[in-house]
């Protein structure tokens, strides 16, 4: 300690400075920092809402599956509804967009000429995936619907980057739960009316929700709630165990799970210091 | 103090292989002999290079038949490698087992065989790594499991000593910091008659992420537009120079910038030596050996500002920037003009200022100095190590013991089905390969 008060050591290598190769300097790992990220529970809610929303739409899907099996809807309902939703999506969608009154024109013949082609190409195809997963049993179905739905909303992209996400996958995986399905019905036209809707929800919604979030901060959250309640008011009337459950999910996703974020974080102990790889601004 | 040791160089990377850790080994055993000392080296086998091998000065290095799985590290068996490894330390009488890098999984296995025979272990780092990401969470907890009983630990700067302290979890006191050295004969200035009044920048790395070839991408067109006496020779190859050739493509800078591809060590004064600016644009650097090198050929050097590089050569022989585009053009602008008015020292001088900073007898010398204090150190126990590897973790340092315990066990075994006799190194009748003019190049580039 004596020699401190000689001279000032330096943090330098080209210099003798007359000390041993082990000094231990006053100054050594004053430069580390230990400070983690910190969250927002409102911004994780907010974030949350998009995994939530998903799993409303999948519940959606399956519900409304349901009800056409059991014969509460007919196919004519729901292609009707499936459309008169895509044109409001189409709509809002354009109304969202920055681009100039005469693009958007463009957009929308596009858009509608896309829409078009699937209905007209599913249309066809239809008699052909009605008999597609037939042999198979519906146990099996069953099952492998529940695992493509699971791994829809695994690799969905609900705005964070990482090696899951993959938007391709999540919707072929949504597709094929669509097609197994919708193979359990008598008519075409009832197998049509699933895949249609399968394309609008899993296809379509995204992108509109994404666009809606990116202007809007007040709309999603309304349509999250209110399809969540729509969802656990048609539950609650087949099983009340299944609302129940569905609605502790709702609140995990949305409440406890970013509050343990929350909470857990400050405990966190990432190490910053001068040895880190520099991260590139430009 | 000048008693004469047994020293044990044990890496994966060593000759034919080439890069910053095989020619640190090399020279630094090629000082310690001639100093007295008797030193050998363990290294994996490559190619066809298998058994003792003997190279310049006598120095004897063990190609060992294992098998290399990745990034030339041998695949860890924890306990496979005892019987060759016990052989060879017994035989040798070796004193210290001296570790490099903390990559090479061969140095890590040879230093855990040497606490078993008792033998003092010292390891050398040579890189820097962060905490943040899942890969190095599982190798700063190898490291610290395996540095827990070391003897010394020898960092190559004051940052890269920090970052080892905290991820192997050691003492300061047992850390030592000795730098890299060059050859300063190897790199001086040569006047060259090519006098067209054209600067050129050097580059040299390996083109790499880690090297900042994306800074280097924005810096190229920004200086062949700004100058149009401004060249660029870039030597070294890597996944990058696709980035690199692009913008020469996009800019039409065919003329302005030359690629020479992977440049072999003995090339790198010759290509210095064409040039007026070093440029440096690393992201992470633990000691930065390219830069010495070109100062010692009196070039002026801009680097960014990162790792160890700060305390690698002194204020007035380098200029350092931020790592960003505008950081290291302002540098270099600044550079680029001194040079014009003739504001700059001048080759020769440079040259006399840094040789004298990093030469390798210095840093055996130093090196001899750690040696001298672990021989003063306790013999390594089994108590001792149980102790010191169970403050490492809750799971893996029990889990680590079983390892100790097996190692102990098998070690006992072969002391009966096995013994080593100790010979003398005069002794040694095995066939070996004599190769006499070799010297190992450094620089992966």
């Amino acid at each position: 300690m004596n020699l401190r008060n000689k001279f000032r050591w330096k943090r330098v290598l080209y210099e003798d400075q007359s000390v041993p190769d082990n000094y231990v300097d006053d100054s050594f790992l004053k430069s580390r920092k230990t400070s983690a990220q910190t969250y927002h529970f409102q911004t994780l809610f907010v974030s949350s809402l998009a995994i939530l929303q998903q799993l409303c739409v999948v519940c959606c899907f399956v519900l409304v599956w349901f009800h056409m099996r059991e014969g509460n809807l007919t196919p004519m309902v729901v292609l009707t509804m499936c459309i008169s939703v895509t044109l409001v999506c189409c709509f809002v969608f354009t109304m969202y967009s920055n681009e100039q009154k005469y693009i958007r024109f463009f957009i929308i013949t596009d858009g509608l000429k896309t829409a078009l082609l699937l209905l007209i190409y599913t249309g066809l195809a239809s008699p052909i995936l009605q008999t597609l997963t037939h042999t198979i049993s519906t146990d099996t179905l069953y099952t492998m619907t529940s695992m493509m739905l699971l791994g829809h909303l695994i690799f969905h992209d609900y705005g964070s980057s990482g090696i899951l996400v993959s938007q391709s996958v999540s919707l072929n995986m949504a597709i094929f739960a669509a097609v197994c399905l919708s193979s359990r019905f008598e008519t075409a036209f009832h197998t049509f009316a699933t895949i249609m809707m399968a394309l609008q929800l899993f296809g379509l919604w995204p992108m509109v929700r994404r666009r809606i979030a990116a202007k809007n901060q007040v709309v999603l959250p309304v349509i999250t709630f209110v399809l969540f309640m729509i969802i656990v008011a048609v539950l609650v009337h087949y099983s009340v165990v299944c609302a129940v459950a569905f609605g502790c999910i709702g609140l995990l996703i949305n409440f406890i799970f970013p509050f343990i974020l929350v909470k857990l974080q400050p405990q966190k102990d990432n190490i910053y210091g001068p040895w880190d790889e520099a991260v590139l601004s430009e | 103090m000048t008693k004469t040791l047994n020293i044990a160089m044990v890496s994966d990377f060593f000759y034919p292989n080439v890069g910053g850790v095989e020619n640190h080994i090399y020279q630094l055993a090629q000082c310690l002999l001639a100093n007295g000392h008797k030193v050998i080296i363990i290294t994996h086998s490559y190619e066809n290079r298998i058994g003792l091998h003997f190279i310049t000065g006598m120095l004897r290095v063990y190609y060992l038949p294992l098998l290399v799985f990745y990034n030339q590290c041998v695949l860890p068996t924890i306990i496979g490698t005892l019987p060759m490894i016990r052989t060879i330390l017994l035989s040798e009488k070796i004193d210290i087992v001296h570790g490099h890098s903390s990559f090479s999984t061969l140095a890590h296995e040879t230093m855990f065989h040497a606490k078993t025979l008792g033998i003092f272990t010292v390891f050398t780092d040579h890189s820097l790594f962060g905490f943040a990401d899942a890969s190095s969470i599982l190798t700063n907890k190898i490291l610290e499991l395996s540095l827990a009983d070391v003897n010394h630990a020898i960092c190559v700067s004051h940052t890269s000593k920090e970052n080892t302290v905290l991820r192997a979890n050691l003492q300061p006191q047992n850390v030592f910091v000795i730098p890299n050295a060059i050859d300063p004969n190897e790199f001086s200035p040569v006047e060259l008659s090519n006098g067209d009044g054209r600067l050129r920048i050097i580059v040299m790395s390996r083109l790499v992420y880690r090297k900042g070839m994306d800074l280097l991408a924005g810096i190229m067109p920004e200086i062949c537009q700004h100058y149009s006496d401004v060249d660029f020779i870039i030597g070294g190859d890597g996944p990058k120079r696709l980035l690199l050739e692009e913008t020469k493509e996009i800019y039409q800078l065919h003329d302005r910038i030359q690629f020479l591809g992977a440049v072999p060590h003995n090339r790198v004064s010759e290509i210095l030596n064409q040039g007026d600016i070093f440029l440096n644009t690393s992201l992470t650097e633990a000691f930065c050996m390219s830069i010495v090198e070109a100062a010692c050929c009196g070039l002026q050097v801009v680097s960014t500002s990162v790792g160890g590089i700060p305390e690698v050569l002194p204020t007035d022989l380098i200029h350092l920037a931020d790592p960003s585009v505008h950081s290291l053009l302002t540098n270099l602008h600044k550079v680029i003009e001194n040079i014009r008015k003739g504001n700059v020292t001048s080759k020769p001088e440079i040259h006399k200022k840094v040789s004298r900073l990093y030469t390798w007898p210095k840093v055996a010398s130093r090196t001899e100095a750690v040696y001298h204090s672990v021989m003063k150190q306790r013999r390594p126990t089994l108590k001792g190590r149980i102790q010191k590897v169970l403050s490492c973790g809750p799971v893996i340092g029990k889990l680590f013991i079983i390892f100790i315990f097996l190692d102990h066990l098998v070690c006992r075994i072969l002391d009966i089905i096995q013994p080593v006799k100790s010979k003398h190194s005069e002794d040694i009748t095995t066939k070996v390969h004599c190769e006499t003019h070799f010297a190992v190049k450094s620089g992966k580039r």
